[in-house]
């Protein structure tokens, strides 16, 4: 196959490599910032290539660990826990909501959907994290409120919705009930995805 | 399978892969329609560094609502303001999704 110079190859490398430098380069602008002396980012501003070398910075982050190894240790378990127990609860919600035999199953989607466009804001949103759930002052409260988001719930009941209910309707799993058809189910999303 | 009937890749690209995308790119600019009003907070409260010189062009509804707040103390009126942005993203959503469905229906969000 020879080599042919066509216009439209060169013009998606070059997008690709210009989206490429934009992510890249601020990041390597804060590494080379962070190895800077500090008099020469106050006479020369932020240089890619630091005029004068120095560890000043992270000499003074490592002089006291617990305040960073804690921070990570909170972003960790906050993380860790958020991401899984939002899964199980995400996907208990669209699993309830995809069933067309439940009954209550557009008004829980019209429910779910309108948080979606309309919420009541920063200070609604103070109020009823602070006064009626008391989460003040405490972990859960970077927890709790990003657990389920509306979007997630919409994707995951469009995953479910596709799957044929006649395939896993025999009849030892319908006797067994719910959370053994449930979980079926979501062995079957993860296998077609 | 369309290189095989002979296509270009322009004609790939534009016949092809953009209307197979476009129903889900519409969903996506219906919903940030309704966002439409809100800010990066972050961004605009913590450069300027909360300076008062900087108010007449870095000041958004989300950092007034967040000043009138924490420094005023009057809530019912940040409240309010907030409760205004939530308002005119749900008539923009509504709006919007009208408009779509008069075009496509099959690519409105209801």
């Amino acid at each position: 196959m020879s080599k042919k110079f066509e216009f439209s190859k060169l013009f998606i490398n070059l997008l690709f490599t210009v989206l490429s430098l934009v992510v890249v380069l601020p990041f390597l602008l804060v590494i080379a910032v962070s190895l800077t002396d500090e008099k020469s980012l106050t006479e020369n501003g932020y240089q890619f290539i630091p005029k004068s070398f120095s560890l000043d910075a992270y000499r003074y982050l490592l002089d006291a660990p617990d305040i960073l190894l804690r921070a990570y240790g909170v972003t960790l378990m906050v993380t860790v826990i958020g991401a899984l127990a939002g899964l199980l609860l995400t996907a208990m919600t669209a699993y309830v909501i995809s069933r067309q035999d439940y009954r209550y199953n557009r008004v829980t989607t019209f429910y779910v959907f309108f948080t979606m466009l309309f919420s009541g804001g920063l200070v609604s949103s103070y109020i009823l994290i602070t006064q009626y759930l008391h989460l003040k002052d405490s972990l859960l409260a970077l927890i709790l409120p990003i657990l389920l988001s509306p979007f997630n719930i919409m994707v995951m009941k469009g995953f479910m919705s596709k799957i044929p209910l006649r395939s896993l309707n025999q009849p030892k799993l319908t006797e067994r009930g719910n959370f053994a058809f449930s979980s079926r189910l979501f062995c079957r999303c993860r296998r077609q995805h | 399978m369309a290189r095989i009937d002979g296509a270009t890749k322009r004609q790939m690209a534009f016949k092809i892969t953009i209307p197979l995308l476009a129903p889900l790119v519409i969903i996506m600019l219906i919903l940030s329609i309704g966002n439409m009003f809100r800010g990066d907070f972050g961004l605009h409260y913590f450069i300027p560094n909360n300076s008062g010189f900087l108010y007449g062009s870095t000041d958004i509804i989300d950092t007034y609502v967040y000043r009138a707040l924490r420094e005023v103390g009057n809530v019912s009126m940040s409240a309010a303001t907030g409760f205004y942005q939530s308002v005119v993203g749900l008539v923009l959503v509504l709006s919007a999704n009208r408009i779509v469905r008069r075009i496509n229906p099959d690519h409105s969000l209801w």
